[in-house]
């Protein structure tokens, strides 16, 4: 038998037909005992019923329309995300095409290819040694300071040419062009200053054959005696007949500088 | 409607299958549709969010289990679309008329006038209960879900449904007879 609160808590039960047969007789019983609760479900049934009746609505129809339309929308978007369009993407498709499935297959491509690229780098790029290329930049920065200093002869001021004689002195070594045009300077360099600095430039070379040519023909075309002087005592070490010569022939000129001429005498006596 | 077929369906949408959706959106959108129309009164606003249901389940297609019903699943969803819906109405994001446009005005025939306007009422009665209480008779009366459903639905316990179905269905009669002015049933 149940009582009242039982009745209230096992009414949705009822309302929904849920109660088994044993549930469904007590709970009668217990109604047709209790006026309060017989009024409660009745009125409780009457207002569950009413809900029962009222019929189904229907969506407009466009809403299967729009609901086309928003799943083609999102299919698109699910094109894009799962296949979103780029180079790198366009590339390994292309791989993915051409690439090779078996592994001994991939193997062997990629030794073909390494051949490939070595016979491609041989041809390309001859084998240079290290030795080599520090040959090879040692002769760029000689050429590099040749050009500077043979620029540097030929400014118009007299210190630039001085200072391409000096120059020209440190990195001229060997190399006969430097040493010409410091011939050619001291020969020709309207300057006295810059003459007498090619003398001393020239002091390093007086036994190179050409350069002592140059230096005992240089004699006759001087005039200013500083230059003279420091030319007579250079050719003086040299101690050969052709510098003896030069001297001589210095020493025999008209109006040369008593100081020069008593140097030159100097010398003569005691070379001779 | 078979819900192991539904599962089945679900699962292929799930796999990336979308175009299966379809067959699901016609066999639920009706009902879908009106579990929102009684819950908010608003034909146009009930069709907006059945459209948001369907691509809730395409968003949110992977985290489909498949180990209950499908149309509990599908609930779950709808009762979060209203759930947004009725915040966003009080906030006042949403200016709609208080005119319900849960029956058609015009009765269909052979419909006495008399019920149709008895039918009105009830739906006006629903109206002016809580949505909690409303959503659970919404389920149980029109959507024919056990009290079980329900409650994995609304993610409560089934004593927790049953209690507001009682408290609910005591409401909305306290509330009909108000609106009748027919108090002769009130105990």
């Amino acid at each position: 038998m149940k009582n009242c609160k039982q009745i209230i808590k096992n009414m949705p039960d009822f309302l929904a037909g849920n109660l088994d047969q044993i549930e469904q007789e007590q709970f009668q019983q217990h109604l047709n005992g209790c006026p309060k609760c017989k009024s409660e479900v009745e009125s409780l049934s009457g207002i569950w019923l009413k809900l029962e009746t009222t019929p189904e609505e229907k969506p407009d129809p466009a809403s299967k329309i729009k609901f086309k339309n928003m799943l083609e929308v999102y299919k698109q978007n699910m094109k894009k995300a799962d296949h979103p369009f780029s180079f790198k993407n366009y590339f390994f498709s292309i791989f993915e095409t051409w690439r090779l499935k078996r592994p001994a297959f991939q193997f062997g491509g990629s030794v073909i290819l390494l051949v490939i690229g070595l016979t491609i780098g041989y041809l390309l790029h001859p084998v240079i040694s290290n030795a080599t290329r520090i040959t090879q930049l040692r002769e760029e920065i000689t050429n590099m300071q040749q050009v500077v200093s043979l620029t540097l002869l030929k400014q118009e001021s007299a210190s630039d040419r001085l200072q391409g004689v000096i120059y020209g002195s440190k990195i001229a070594g060997e190399n006969l062009d430097v040493l010409s045009e410091l011939i050619n300077t001291l020969n020709n360099d309207p300057n006295v200053n810059v003459r007498l600095a090619a003398v001393n430039a020239l002091y390093l070379y007086r036994n190179n054959p050409q350069i002592k040519q140059g230096l005992i023909n240089s004699l006759s075309f001087q005039e200013a005696p500083v230059v003279q002087i420091a030319l007579v005592d250079l050719l003086s070490e040299i101690k050969e007949e052709k510098a003896l010569y030069a001297l001589k022939e210095l020493f025999k000129r008209n109006h040369l500088n008593p100081e020069v001429k008593k140097r030159v005498e100097s010398w003569i006596n005691q070379l001779l | 409607m078979n819900s192991q077929e539904d599962n089945q369906l679900m699962l292929q949408i799930r796999s990336g299958n979308v175009e299966k959706l379809s067959i699901l959106f016609d066999r639920y959108h009706i009902s879908v549709y009106n579990f929102f129309l009684r819950l908010t009164g608003k034909k146009e606003i009930s069709e907006d969010m059945v459209q948001d249901v369907f691509l809730r389940i395409l968003k949110y297609r992977h985290t489909y289990r498949g180990d209950g019903k499908f149309s509990n699943w599908m609930f779950h969803i709808a009762r979060n679309v209203q759930y947004d819906y009725f915040k966003k109405k009080q906030r006042g994001d949403f200016q709609t008329s208080e005119k319900l446009e849960l029956v058609s005005d015009n009765p269909t025939p052979g419909e006495a006038v008399e019920q149709r306007q008895d039918i009105q009422l009830i739906h006006s009665a629903l109206m002016k209960l809580s949505v909690k209480k409303r959503e659970v008779l919404v389920l149980s009366r029109f959507q024919n879900k056990k009290y079980e459903e329900i409650a994995e639905i609304l993610g409560c316990k089934v004593s927790t449904i049953k209690a507001r179905v009682f408290r609910a269905i005591r409401d909305l009669r306290d509330i009909y007879f108000e609106l009748s002015g027919d108090k002769s049933l009130k105990h």
